[in-house]
């Protein structure tokens, strides 16, 4: 059976219901300018054979696909790792971040502004502005300045100047207010390089699309190493990038695709970002997808132990893969996300990002579900070194 | 040729319900043309530092869509009035069924900076007649855009102009106007709609500039920027902005 899924969005940038462009005017010739930029550069042999070299030599691509011995054992399944957590800057981000600002450099913009909640999408975009020498600007929530510190001092290190945002939640939603507003003020000479499937179309599409190496990689990988295809692939989702990443390349397969949200303190505390799980539609940042949000249609509090999961929306892909059916979502908690982190961390020698460590705390959840012979995926987005020292703060 | 037109803009239920009240009857009294009431939203992507602030001021003071519209029901009944809010309060509540009830709640369209005429025309069959949604037009909005944003303004519905790139309450320049006035001959051609500048409107000189190149100016930041300091203040800053927009530009 063929997916119609790989042919999305429609030329109005909808997954089905969900998508869209809900942007102030005043971006959207902005917009429509960087649809058809990257329709040219996704065609253009130049661009991607500069995009792959990058990849290879600066990111560290292809990153390997590593059998968890320990793991396997543990849990009784053959559990392989895609080890997106060795990619220069330490997670998957970086992948968009090349693709991203080679072509804003082809569409003469000299300055880069992001959003970032844990620090890591803000990392890689000061990295690649730094190796193509733009400006480069990031907005970050002050809460998420305070728990994820080291990432800060990266950034400045790299050159970026990182503003602090202190309205709302102070997280990655109120950054990327502060990104949006910023680009509105500043349209023709900012890029703004959003870090996840989420925002206006084309981003939700073109993210997903500079991501998508990650499961064409694996897919491979998982054929010549394990000589079969696999029974299910476990991601983090926050706006939800790796995930579509990894799962791009396998909507055609039989593979089970699996989504693990930041169920927080709880699904019943109120205090978790779980939007696939229990959020319903709605339309922010300038899509229309899964939101958690009151019935004033005021956007949620959220909560999650790690930053970059903390975002009440997510992309509108996504919305639309549990719409049909394709994929399918569930939360675990802070506490699950520890638990796997150190789980990991002892019988591998991996410390996963929090993030990561939620797809590994979803995949053991439901360990159970497999047998011995079955294959499973789990898409590692990140490394755990700039959580280390919020343990290390704990455990004193 | 008829007159310029006012609008003035208040955040619902701001800085509490008696004096937003006081407020929309002081605006009705120096000769305001159309009030626009904000449905605060938690994340006004469009909005700058003012009306975050009070916005979020007046969610925490329990303003909500049902309390707006009941509120409204005590505007002055010959001011008309528009709805100002972002696309998910209206979203969760299905379009269909929010227009209606923000018709019967008196107001005579809505304006929603989150979504630009290609969404727009999506919900036009959705409104209950004579029922208006604002288009905006940017400095930025290409020529080949406009006829789509005509399109939207239909029913009576103004065209929303931006002034500027930015938020609501950023400055604006002397650039700025000689661009509006590009935008503003660019969608006489294809549409009847009035003209209204918004964005950056704070003084009489101001508003008297961009009434002379368009149909009216909107006034949001520094109304509600005089109506922190008082009623007094905001009923002089609209008055000053009346007689502004209501000289006879000089004969050249
Ligand atoms: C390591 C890691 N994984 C996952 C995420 C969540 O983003 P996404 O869902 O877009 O992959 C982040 C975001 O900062 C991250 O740093």
């Amino acid at each position: 059976m063929k997916h119609p899924l790989p042919s999305l969005p429609d030329r109005r940038g909808y997954f089905g219901p969900f998508g869209g462009r809900f942007v102030p005017e005043t971006l959207m010739t902005a917009l429509l300018e960087l649809e058809a930029g990257y329709g040219k550069v996704r065609r253009d042999r130049a661009f991607r054979r500069e995009l792959a070299a990058l990849l290879a030599d600066f990111a560290g691509r292809p990153t390997p696909l590593y059998r968890a011995d320990r793991l396997s054992e543990a849990a009784g399944c053959r559990v392989y790792l895609k080890r997106e957590d060795l990619c220069h800057t330490g997670a998957h981000k970086i992948n968009n971040c090349i693709g991203q600002a080679l072509l804003a450099r082809r569409l003469g913009k000299r300055r880069v502004i992001a959003e970032t909640g844990a620090g890591q999408h803000g990392v890689a975009t000061a990295t690649v502005c730094a190796k193509l020498g733009l400006a480069c600007t990031i907005y970050m929530g002050a809460k998420d300045v305070e728990r994820q510190a080291p990432n800060v001092f990266r950034m400045k290190l790299l050159g970026a100047e990182v503003r602090e945002v202190t309205a709302g939640s102070q997280t990655l939603k109120d950054a990327m207010n502060e990104a949006l507003r910023d680009w509105v003020t500043n349209v023709e000479t900012t890029y703004y390089l959003i870090g996840s499937v989420a925002g206006p179309h084309p981003y939700p599409m073109m993210v997903r699309d500079f991501q998508a190496v990650i499961g064409r990689e694996a897919l491979r990988q998982i054929r010549r190493k394990a000589g079969g295809p696999p029974r299910a692939i476990y991601a983090c989702v926050g706006g939800g990038s790796n995930a579509m990443g990894i799962f791009y390349a396998f909507l055609r397969t039989r593979a089970d695709l699996i989504g693990v949200e930041a169920g927080g303190t709880g699904l019943k505390s109120g205090r978790h970002s779980a939007t696939l799980t229990r959020g319903s539609p709605g339309i922010l940042h300038g899509s229309q997808s899964f939101l958690l949000s009151n019935s004033d249609g005021n956007v949620a509090d959220v909560h999650s132990i790690a930053a970059g999961l903390d975002y009440p929306g997510v992309g509108p892909e996504h919305a639309y893969l549990k719409k049909t059916g394709r994929a399918r979502y569930f939360a675990v908690s802070d506490r699950a996300a520890l638990e796997a982190f150190h789980r990991l961390t002892t019988l591998e020698g991996i410390p996963p990002a929090f993030e990561s460590a939620h797809a590994v705390a979803g995949f053991w959840k439901e360990r159970r579900r497999y047998r011995r012979a079955d294959r499973v995926i789990i898409n590692l987005s990140g490394r755990g070194d700039k959580d280390i020292p919020r343990l290390f703060d704990h455990a004193r | 040729m008829p007159g310029k037109s006012l609008v003035v803009y208040l955040t619902a239920g701001w800085p509490d319900r008696a004096t937003f009240l006081k407020a929309a009857k002081v605006a009705a009294e120096e000769g305001a043309d159309l009030l626009e009431v904000g449905l605060p939203f938690s994340d006004p992507i469009a909005d700058g530092p003012t009306i975050q602030k009070t916005s979020s001021a007046a969610i925490r003071a329990g303003m909500n869509y049902d309390r707006a519209l009941d509120l409204s029901q005590r505007l002055p009944p010959g001011l008309p009035r528009a709805l100002m809010t972002y696309a998910n309060p209206l979203f969760v509540r299905g379009w269909a069924g929010a227009f209606g009830e923000i018709r019967r709640a008196g107001f005579a369209g809505c304006i929603l900076p989150d979504v630009p005429a290609e969404e727009l025309v999506t919900y036009l069959p959705f409104r209950p007649r004579g029922f208006y949604l604002v288009p905006f037009v940017a400095p930025t909005t290409a020529d080949d855009r406009l006829a789509r944003v005509a399109d939207a303004a239909r029913d009576g519905a103004f065209i929303y102009m931006v002034s500027l790139r930015g938020i609501t309450g950023a400055r604006l320049s002397a650039a700025a106007e000689r661009e509006i006035a590009g935008r503003v001959r660019a969608i006489r051609r294809v549409s009847h709609a009035p003209v209204y500048v918004g964005f950056g409107v704070r003084s009489g000189a101001w508003a008297a500039r961009l009434a002379r190149l368009s149909d009216g100016v909107i006034v949001g930041t520094a109304a509600l920027e005089a109506l922190r300091r008082g009623l007094g203040p905001f009923g002089r800053l609209l008055r000053e902005l009346r007689r502004s927009i209501d000289i006879r530009p000089p004969a050249i």
